[in-house]
């Protein structure tokens, strides 16, 4: 069996794992050869394309095959292994092959992100019609991206920072000012967290007028006192540990939390958060929601009961809609439903027509569309589709 | 209306009861505008088309790519091909990595998707396409039975009314009352009506098939009108949501939930 | 025949404008009416209201900003059950935007419930998992070997994971979805595992026969499936700390007023268009 297939933790080295610093030569190494393979694949003459694509689109699915198929060997303690001719255990070559398929998905997502690059900058160069909303598009997406990188390197510097602290934390360690720098921050955002769940209940009170300004007053003062408690108890650990002059638990509790607090105080994090949040999820909010009106038009224009299929249609589409809010369903809710009349109720006429006539007819198509799916399936992987891997 | 609301003097100072710090980049209640004026951007395409629609249109399409990009390196590319790769050194306190080299193949398989912009080479993209495809493909025997079987077993239902056997999964064993296998009769028997619709490989000269097909055509109305409805029922949702975030989260003209 | 004219062609800005003051209208000043729940939606509370403190549930949240309006209203309402009962949960997406959308909301309920409640804390009782690309092969993963797809993630010594090597061991599978990721776990979850989903309306047609055929053990639908939802935890949690209500019910009445709006138009253009041609203009 191929070792690769077993990724042992560490620190069972092998040919296929090897010490970190041990790795760069290898890994340029097959960098390299896999270029110039790949290369050479390139040179091959153009009839043989055909069978290299369709044998690796062939291989790859294959895989799941005999996954489904080939038998399984259940252990004593309830994991299975599947064992093809000594060569491979597919269940433990699933996790390597679903890692591939996810890495190689994100370089065929990136690509398309490439596309939108080539049009645009096309467009900004050649100084074309509307170049500016080009420039628009660029300046938001590098801006985002740079952000994030800075905000993702931040989380890695964040992660080796806290496992410092973690690690002075088991050696008995000292306490230092840094640490207590840090601790303080992690102080103030626990009070800043106590403040903020005190007063999410208070301000929808007074928000929706049912306390005064004086009582909401007051009891945003009193979550500040509370604050202020957790505060002092807080310095009260973080002195003492520094009188010690040893990194205790609840010191090194707080001064990762601080670690937490710094990153997201820095300018660019904040940045970050703002385009995210205000930028990118409000207008992916908003430009969804104006298909509601588009459709309020369409239907408007275009729904004409002509037929018996058209009326139908509507006839259900009437139902399902009453059926989905609860002021249409008063009309009805005085029928008992534990009596005959109870089945006039329109969210009973609404379920029943759901489960007994919706659920046929879309199971109908539906199984359709699965047969569909399984034929392109296989003939993908016989290399009969056009257009996947064969011209 | 919610006391500090857009007609007070409050609002305009951007105290609306936000928890701002000295260290915010920006206060709260600018950022909530900077939001609201975005959507307003937006919906200004209702009116017609204009510049400020555009504008915001393609800040919204360049956010939406490079905030793509920054998820896809930093939750896919980093810790799934990357980390394993070149390992980590267990110093710091972390915990040591041991580095697979071999997944350095995988960037060139993968860059070879990029060819697909090339004249000469464009059937090298195809290579990692197919490995994503193929291994869907593979999946596809399993995946058909795993999720119609199941259906198609219930759609089978009993349709004689009894005193011995299971109607549904929550009626109490023992019985199958008579409307639950009127039911179960018109669930059969509409499946079939609906499948005979689809027989389009022969010409359907049988009368029974004749009607049964136009029975499905019926029945298919029932299924495509609940779509229709819960589709209106969705986009306007969609716009509610909006109009509240505009009236009670940003201009607090009316009380929350 | 001006009249009918008129009414044939309104134009859509005047239908756009209604549409914004009803809905305005309703959302300042809201409708309140009783709910009655939806069997589908009961069954669904009735599982997580049945789990224990300790056990693990995984969230797959594939919804984002763009379906808010139906999706925030589930989303807040389960996370909201979960932490009353003390179960933990991870949450993984295969969109890009869902994992910081799914965290959001996660705090916001955090800082609503009520402060003498349990304090969950991220890391210790729930996980965020991240974004997946590949759908497909990622539930494959899930599915065969749940502790190698969450390590790769960072997950490897968390305590939420505690106990759990292979996905049966979760208690529930459950997806806040606004797309069809649901499918691929129909196909591949070889029943390892309970699977319920909080859908958007649109997605309820077709994915009610899997409620029938109990490979789904319980739905929520849409803004109406949020209302049950919250109207199931009021029932049970009633108690005034808790702020049991959400844009689920806020949304109702601005939604009656919307399809109310939506079928008087249909009518009129289809009596219009009638009036029209008895009249022997072409329409």
């Amino acid at each position: 069996m191929f070792p690769l297939f077993a990724q042992t933790e560490p620190p069972g080295t092998n040919f296929w794992a090897v010490e970190p610093r041990q790795a760069l030569m290898l890994i340029v190494g097959t960098f390299v050869i896999t270029i110039v393979l790949l290369v050479a694949i390139s040179r091959v003459p153009s009839n043989f394309r055909k069978p290299i694509t369709v044998g690796i689109t062939f291989l790859a699915g294959f895989f799941y095959v005999l996954e489904w198929l080939w038998p399984r060997h259940i252990l004593a303690n309830g994991t299975a292994t599947q064992n093809v001719l000594g060569i491979i255990d597919i269940q433990e070559a699933q996790g390597i092959v679903n890692d591939i398929s996810q890495v190689l998905t994100g370089f065929l997502l990136a690509l398309g992100v490439l596309s939108i690059f080539r049009v645009h900058f096309g467009r900004l160069f050649k100084k074309q019609k509307d170049w500016f909303f080009s420039l628009v598009l660029l300046v938001s997406l590098f801006s985002i991206f740079i952000l994030g990188m800075i905000s993702f390197s931040g989380d890695l510097s964040m992660e080796s920072r806290q496992a410092t602290i973690d690690a002075t934390l088991r050696e008995g360690g000292p306490m230092t000012a840094d640490l207590a720098t840090l601790g303080r921050l992690g102080s103030e955002a626990q009070a800043r967290d106590l403040i903020e769940a005190a007063e999410t209940p208070i301000k929808r009170q007074y928000n929706r007028r049912e306390i005064d300004r004086a009582t909401y007053e007051a009891q945003v003062a009193n979550s500040q006192v509370i604050a202020q408690a957790a505060t002092d108890a807080n310095e009260q650990v973080i002195q003492a540990a520094l009188d010690s002059g040893t990194l205790t638990a609840e010191a090194a509790a707080l001064a990762k939390q601080g670690i937490v607090e710094e990153k997201e105080r820095t300018k660019s994090e904040q940045a970050f958060q703002l385009l995210y949040r205000r930028g990118l999820l409000a207008m992916d909010a908003a430009m969804f929601s104006l298909i509601g009106f588009f459709i309020l038009s369409a239907a408007y224009r275009a729904f004409r009961v002509r037929s018996i299929e058209a009326s139908i249609l509507m006839a259900t589409a009437l139902v399902v809609l009453l059926m989905f809010v609860p002021i249409a369903l008063m009309l009805t809710n005085s029928l008992d439903p534990n009596t005959f009349a109870g089945n006039f109720r329109i969210d009973s006429i609404g379920s029943w027509l759901l489960a007994t006539i919706n659920v046929p007819a879309i199971r109908a198509i539906d199984l359709g569309l699965g047969l569909g799916l399984l034929a392109m399936g296989l003939r993908i992987m016989l290399g009969l589709e056009k257009g996947v891997a064969s011209e | 209306m919610q006391p500090d609301n857009v007609f007070t003097g409050n609002w305009w100072r951007g105290q609306q009861g936000y928890d701002s710090y000295d260290w915010q980049l920006i206060s709260p209640a600018w950022a909530v505008t900077i939001a609201a004026i975005l959507t307003i951007g937006l919906y200004s395409l209702l009116y017609r088309e204009n510049k400020f629609y555009r504008f915001v249109e393609h800040a919204f399409v360049g956010l939406a790519a490079g905030f793509s990009i920054y998820q896809i390196v930093a939750e896919v590319l980093y810790p799934k091909w990357y980390l394993p790769m070149v390992g980590r050194a267990g110093t710091d306190g972390m915990p040591i990595i041991l580095s697979h080299w071999v997944w350095a193949a995988l960037l060139p398989v993968g860059l070879l998707a990029f060819f697909v912009f090339s004249q000469k080479n464009a059937w090298l993209s195809r290579i990692p396409i197919g490995i994503i495809i193929g291994l869907w493909s593979g999946q596809q025997l399993n995946a058909f039975f795993n999720r119609y079987l199941p259906q198609l077993t219930d759609t089978a239902r009993p349709i004689i009314p009894n005193e011995w056997t299971l109607a549904s999964r929550d009626a109490p064993a023992g019985a199958l009352p008579w409307p639950q296998a009127l039911n179960n009769l018109i669930i059969v028997v509409a499946f079939i009506m609906v499948l005979s619709y689809f027989l389009y490989s022969f010409e359907q000269k049988n009368r029974v098939l004749q009607k049964s097909a136009i029975a499905g055509r019926w029945l298919l109305m029932v299924g495509f009108g609940v779509i229709f409805g819960t589709t209106m029922m969705t986009r306007f949702v969609l716009f509610i949501d909006r109009a509240y975030f505009l009236l009670v989260e940003w201009l607090k003209v009316g009380p929350p939930t | 025949m001006k009249f009918w004219q008129t009414l044939y062609a309104i134009d859509r800005r005047v239908l756009y404008g209604i549409l914004m003051l009803l809905v305005g209208w309703q959302v300042l000043k809201p409708i309140t009416v009783p709910n009655v729940t939806m069997g589908m939606s009961k069954d669904l509370f009735d599982k997580i209201e049945s789990l224990n403190p300790g056990d693990v549930v995984l969230i797959e949240s594939d919804w984002t900003t763009s379906t808010a309006g139906e999706s925030r209203g589930q989303f807040k309402a389960l996370i909201r059950h979960l932490m009353r009962k003390e179960v933990k949960f991870v949450t993984t997406a295969i969109d890009p935007l869902a994992p910081g959308i799914g965290e959001i909301f996660i705090e916001e309920v955090k800082r609503e419930e009520p402060p003498d409640g349990p304090r969950y804390q991220k890391g210790r009782d729930y996980e965020i998992a991240g974004y997946f690309p590949n759908a497909e092969n990622h539930v494959q993963a899930m599915v065969t070997n749940v502790r190698k797809e969450l390590n790769s993630k960072g997950l490897a010594n968390s305590p939420v994971l505690v106990g759990i090597s292979d996905l049966s061991d979760m208690k529930a599978v459950i997806l806040v979805t606004a797309s069809s990721s649901i499918n691929v776990w129909y196909e591949r979850l070889r029943n390892k595992a309970p699977l319920g989903l909080m859908c958007t309306a649109v997605m309820a047609g077709e994915n009610i026969p899997y409620h029938a055929s109990g490979q789904l053990f319980g739905m929520t639908i849409g803004a109406k499936g949020a209302f049950d939802y919250e109207t199931l935890l009021n029932e049970h949690y009633p108690d005034e700390k808790y702020k049991n209500l959400d844009t689920g019910s806020r949304y109702m009445s601005p939604l009656f007023f919307a399809l109310l709006l939506l079928i008087v138009s249909v009518i009129i253009g289809n009596i219009a268009m009638v009036m029209l041609r008895k009249k022997g203009d072409t329409a």
